[in-house]
């Protein structure tokens, strides 16, 4: 169980530098200043947050596209209203989302795939950062809105 | 026998009605009657043009004719192939698949023989013979026009066909030409994201980059031999007559008012049928948003901000964004209206009040891709007298995207904003 743990744990890791190397700031979504990769891989309370999250069970990939944008804009509400405990409830069930949905978004995009896995494991993360950095999280929520406006486009046009 | 009659007379108005009806929508069904006009002029036809399941059907092989092609008919394939100048259009009785000079071009209804001769929809008569369609629904006319002079801010130019080969010099008119379906030979690039910007970039394979909107490249204009070029007037002004001699130009009046942009670009391409769709859809969007809006947000002050490569503050009051927000009924700061200044430049931390509103958005760029300009907005987010404006003190103070919030200005940049505004005024 720990090797798994370890394993999937680094999995993780590597998926979240892998990816913080390949985006450069072309993405002109506001990512703002660079993140600190070591210091969200080395939060091994997110590792433990993020495999503890079962995936969420949905209908289909844009009805999962549909939830996570509405998840997306109540975490915005919760982490404006000062409200931590809904903000980490909503930040999990954007991991459960995510799990349900990556799979058939990998084959649809794998950069915005990369992308999108990248900043949410760094919301999961930052959100159980205390003290928060609010601006930052709003801006790594926005960034996921406009992702997922993208991913519900793609499922349009496929 | 009262019973009967009584039952009689039922059955009989009955009758009646369903025979008022029948006829009636099998007419309808058959065609109001459709008029055609080129160039002002009416074509006669021996089969009728006609509205047929709501489509505008016409005959083909009379109006090309009409308009100097020839046309051929192979009766044991149902095919029919004609040529007008340069092109040659193949259509198959039945088939929603045509070929223009052996490319594919769909068609919004098949083709069918109506008595010996070949109805066809009327958007594909402009598509395949380079004219321009206008459907009047009032008068159910369609007119063709073989040239079209298109007026304009700076000057007065007509084209000879609809053009295939558009080189466009303002990034609002690039994100235009893939709301309209247009994909242009040559395009400024991007001012980040080079080449294109990423949201419309997967529509613009093979477009080839002709430097950017403020210094496009004359060369690399003519050497691709378009046969229009969109320019607009603050950019080009002083290139037009230049540009001009490359191929026919038009300008638009201003650069941010992509409405009006996607306007006379439709008209350049024939695409008023998009355009308006477009429209139709974008008008919805804004009274459905303004309706959601609660009425604490209803007239908002908006400040529209960014800080500039040089350190200083800009706030808008003019431009995309500002254009946008005035359409959805926000205001503007009265500090800021009350300078009657277009932009706002700001250069020091003590004057930092005039970049204030109930909400404050923030579009600064990296456009060298550093990361530097980020180190000077975090000064002004610093600084004691910005954490005391009311929209930072309210959490309202938030980071946009600087590439459909200003750096592009089309068409689908908007919707991408508004879309975005739902975000940041919590609307469902």
């Amino acid at each position: 169980m720990r090797l798994r743990r370890y394993g999937v744990g680094a999995l993780v890791s590597l998926s979240v530098l892998l990816s913080l190397m390949a985006c450069s700031s072309s993405s002109d979504k506001p990512a703002g200043q660079g993140y600190n990769a070591v210091a969200a891989i080395e939060s091994s309370h997110s590792e433990e947050s993020w495999d503890a999250i079962e995936p969420i069970e949905i209908k289909d990939l844009q009805t999962g596209a549909a939830a996570m944008i509405q998840a997306v804009k109540d975490y915005k509400q919760a982490v404006e209203s000062e409200d931590q405990e809904s903000a980490a409830a909503l930040a999990r069930e954007i991991v459960g989302l995510w799990k349900a949905m990556e799979a058939k978004v990998k084959t649809m995009d794998r950069v915005l795939h990369q992308e999108l896995t990248s900043d949410i494991v760094l919301l999961l993360a930052e959100t159980s950062t205390k003290p928060w950095d609010r601006d930052r999280l709003i801006q790594l929520d926005y960034k996921l809105y406009q992702s997922f406006r993208d991913v519900k486009q793609k499922i349009q046009h496929s | 026998m009262h019973a009967f009659k009584i039952r009689f007379t039922a059955f009989s108005l009955l009758l009646a009605l369903l025979c008022t009806f029948i006829p009636l929508s099998a007419v309808q069904a058959a065609g109001s009657s459709v008029k055609v006009t080129i160039n002002g002029q009416s074509l006669s036809f021996d089969e009728k043009p006609r509205m047929v399941n709501g489509r505008t059907m016409v005959p083909y092989r009379t109006i090309a004719e009409a308009l100097g092609g020839k046309v051929k008919y192979d009766s044991k394939a149902k095919k029919a192939t004609i040529t007008k100048g340069s092109q040659t259009v193949e259509l198959t009785l039945g088939s929603k698949t045509a070929k223009i000079n052996g490319k594919s071009a769909s068609l919004d209804a098949a083709p069918y023989n109506a008595n010996g001769t070949v109805l066809v929809p009327l958007r594909f008569v402009g598509e395949s013979l380079g004219v321009w369609v206008n459907w009047n629904k009032s008068t159910t006319t369609a007119s063709l026009l073989t040239k079209k002079t298109i007026k304009h801010t700076l000057g007065s130019t007509t084209l000879n066909s609809v053009p295939k080969r558009a080189v466009i010099l303002f990034n609002g008119g690039v994100d235009i030409t893939v709301v309209l379906g247009v994909k242009p030979v040559g395009a400024v690039e991007s001012y980040v994201q080079q080449p294109f910007y990423e949201y419309i970039r997967s529509s613009l394979v093979g477009t080839k980059t002709l430097g950017d909107e403020t210094q496009p490249n004359l060369e690399a204009i003519a050497s691709l031999k378009p046969d229009v070029i969109i320019a607009t007037k603050v950019r080009h002004e002083k290139i037009y007559s230049q540009l001009n001699k490359i191929a026919p130009t038009i300008a638009t009046e201003d650069l941010a008012d992509w409405q009006d942009n996607l306007q006379v670009m439709a008209a350049v391409f024939n695409k008023e049928e998009k355009a308006d769709a477009f429209m139709a859809d974008w008008k919805a969007r804004v009274a459905e948003f303004k309706k959601k809006l609660p009425a604490k947000d209803k007239g908002a002050a908006i400040s529209v901000i960014r800080i500039n490569p040089n350190g200083s503050a800009r706030a808008y009051n003019t431009g995309f964004a500002y254009q946008i927000f005035q359409e959805l009924g926000f205001t503007v700061p009265k500090q800021q209206a009350a300078l009657k200044q277009e932009l706002v430049t700001v250069t020091s931390k003590e004057q930092v009040s005039l970049l204030d509103g109930d909400y404050i958005f923030d579009f600064t760029t990296d456009w060298d891709g550093d990361g530097a300009i980020f180190k000077q907005q975090k000064e002004w987010t610093d600084s004691p007298l910005w954490k005391n404006l009311k929209a930072v003190k309210n959490k309202k103070y938030y980071k946009v995207n600087a590439v459909t919030w200003n750096l592009s200005g089309g068409a689908l940049a908007a919707k991408l904003m508004l879309d975005d505004l739902y975000f940041y005024f919590d609307l469902e």
